[in-house]
């Protein structure tokens, strides 16, 4: 959670643009990230996105702070709006068709390149997931959320989100040959 | 780590946190104390290459730790099997289960009876015949009691399971009446629908829990029995999920201030 | 680098920069919509001017169930509070997690010890203790003749009873 973000919300909340500025600042690049791995395209990404936040100003007045961060509110916009985007391009998606540069930037960019697991092979792995299992795999390995605003996100309990993680990565693991046996949290 | 005691005290600590909320199934742990060190095992190596033995005294010794430890070692197996029977003993039957637990309880017994006669061999044995006869035990282990130990965890496992599918069954009862009522006064098709799909995972984890403590009472496989153990409690997590959407589709239905 | 690592270098996925500044600047220059009539506060409105007996009859049944006001028989209760009851709901969807989480572990254990079973009826050689460490062990609590090794192989104070007999069938 943003530092001051309740004021900040409040203040949003009121139409103060500068307030939800400050939230976008914050959240982009998180709903971004959750975005790209769904879609697999830098564009599309962008879209949906912007999409997200256009959503979030345009509804924020409605918007009820009830103990969970911002970024709860923002990813069940962004998980509606993937949806949607599937629903709209019906027939069109593969897993296959992703921004060839996209990862490989992202495997360029990190210091421990690795033949085992490239990027573009763990995002086929999660995208042959269930979406719940996807999601939660996202949010939690990669945002680092915890389980209990998983589970608020995901409208789920929290023993369901565990039971989801280990379902997950129990199958990314058969389908990407991983041998390690501890979950790191 | 073998599985079966590993599993059957995690069955014991699952009951114990499980079940203490909202009830008490009452399982009796049994306290064992057998304790085999490597510290003494290690002694057959220290005879072996004590260089103060004669050839006659060191087989002569080697003998007698290697009975020591081979009877100790019995000794622990068969308090294995009393923890089991107390376990056993102690988990809730129903009328129809009564005859699944009376045939483990039976087999427990063969299994006491298998370790105390190959006790008595352990008088008129030399090194070889010791060894052997721990080969023997071992190998009795793996194709008999490790499969047996798997069917009394599944027992186990399946025995409280019923708690959870007595509570589950009063709360799909509840959920029934109120929806019937609340169709009655404004009709919801979020709830409708909601409620079917919740009503349909009950059913299945119904049937699932009848056809696991069918493969229980035909002693089939412990991996088979436990297989539609699993699937039947997933039918019931399922229907969790199902009164969580039934319930948020009630709340819909309530103006909020 | 194990599949966590590898899940967490997604991290590194940013957007655009020139993308971020465009869409922040678009997004605030936009007008907000008015309150939708669809709100909460909308419904609340609807029902009262178009429907106000029955939403009014049901949002007072169950004030009355929640403030233990009302009491009767299945009859004239059809609904009980506790089919909404959150904390009820949750304690026993978690528990059910929990038995979901034991059989899992039975179920590697199953696994495992097949496998062990078929490598002692071969008659594997070595000594029991890296016969045992090869496979899933050291979750929950052990007996005290139980031995409880690690994946990595590293033994604890005392032998399982296979091990003893392992070491004793040599």
């Amino acid at each position: 959670m943003l530092n001051g973000e309740e004021q900040l919300i409040k203040a949003a909340v009121g139409g103060d643009s500068s307030a939800f500025g400050s939230l976008y600042d914050h959240y982009q690049a998180m709903i971004y990230r959750f975005v790209v791995i769904k879609v697999g395209s830098r564009e599309e990404a962008e879209d949906i996105t912007h999409q997200v936040f256009l959503s979030a100003w345009q509804k924020v007045r409605t918007y009820k702070h009830r103990g969970h961060p911002f970024s709860s509110w923002l990813y069940r916009i962004a998980r509606n709006q993937v949806i949607d985007h599937y629903r709209a391009k019906k027939g069109e998606v593969s897993i296959d068709k992703i921004d060839p540069e996209l990862f490989a930037t992202a495997e360029r960019e990190s210091d421990k390149l690795s033949q085992k697991f490239r990027l573009e092979d763990v995002r086929k792995a999660i995208m042959v997931l269930k979406v719940d299992y996807q999601d939660v795999i996202i949010m939690r390995f990669v945002e680092d959320i915890s389980l209990k605003e998983t589970a608020a996100i995901l409208k789920k309990s929290e023993g369901a989100i565990k039971l989801i993680q280990h379902r997950a990565i129990k199958e990314l693991k058969k389908a990407l040959g991983d041998e390690t046996t501890n979950e790191p949290f | 780590m073998r599985f079966p005691g590993l599993a059957v005290f995690g069955v014991i600590f699952g009951v114990v946190m499980v079940a203490m909320p909202f009830f008490f199934v009452g399982v009796a742990h049994a306290d064992t104390t057998c304790a085999l060190s490597p510290t003494d095992f290690a002694k057959i190596a220290a005879v072996q290459s004590d260089p103060s033995f004669t050839p006659t005294e060191e087989v002569i010794q080697e003998l007698v730790v290697r009975k020591q430890l081979l009877s100790q070692t019995i000794t622990c197996a068969q308090t294995e099997v009393s923890s089991l029977q107390s376990v056993l003993l102690a988990a809730t039957t129903t009328y129809g289960t009564q005859n699944i637990q009376s045939q483990l309880l039976s087999d427990l017994d063969g299994a006491s009876d298998f370790y105390t006669i190959e006790k008595s061999k352990l008088n008129n044995v030399g090194i070889a015949g010791s060894k052997e006869i721990a080969s023997e035990i071992l190998a009795w282990r793996a194709g008999t009691y490790t499969p047996l130990e798997g069917k009394i965890n599944n027992y186990l496992l399946w025995t409280q399971d019923q708690s959870f599918f007595n509570t589950a069954q009063a709360r799909m009862d509840e959920t029934q009446n109120a929806v019937n009522f609340l169709e009655s006064t404004s009709a919801s098709q979020d709830l409708q629908n909601a409620f079917n799909t919740t009503y349909a995972s009950f059913q299945s984890a119904k049937a699932q829990n009848a056809a696991a403590e069918s493969a229980l009472a035909q002693s089939l496989a412990p991996d088979q029995s436990l297989t539609l153990i699993k699937q039947s409690l997933d039918s019931l997590s399922s229907t969790y999920q199902g009164f969580f959407a039934v319930s948020d589709a009630i709340k819909a239905l309530l103006p909020q201030p | 680098m194990n599949l966590f690592e590898a899940i967490q270098q997604f991290r590194t996925l940013s957007p655009d920069p020139g993308f971020t500044e465009k869409s922040k600047r678009m997004i605030l220059a936009s007008p907000q919509k008015a309150e939708s009539s669809v709100g909460m506060r909308g419904v609340w409105i609807f029902l009262h001017t178009i429907e106000t007996g029955a939403a009014l009859a049901l949002a007072g049944f169950f004030v009355l169930l929640a403030t233990g006001s009302f009491s009767g028989n299945s009859y004239l209760a059809p609904v009980q509070y506790s089919v909404i009851d959150p904390g009820g709901l949750h304690a026993e969807a978690d528990a059910i997690d929990m038995q979901i989480q034991l059989a899992d572990i039975s179920y590697a254990e199953v696994s495992s010890t097949a496998a062990e079973s078929t490598a002692v009826m071969a008659g594997a050689g070595g000594s029991a203790l890296s016969l045992v460490s090869g496979s899933v062990t050291s979750k929950g609590t052990g007996r005290g003749n139980d031995a409880t090794t690690t994946a990595s192989g590293a033994a604890s104070s005392t032998l399982s009873v296979d091990q003893a007999l392992q070491q004793l069938s040599q």
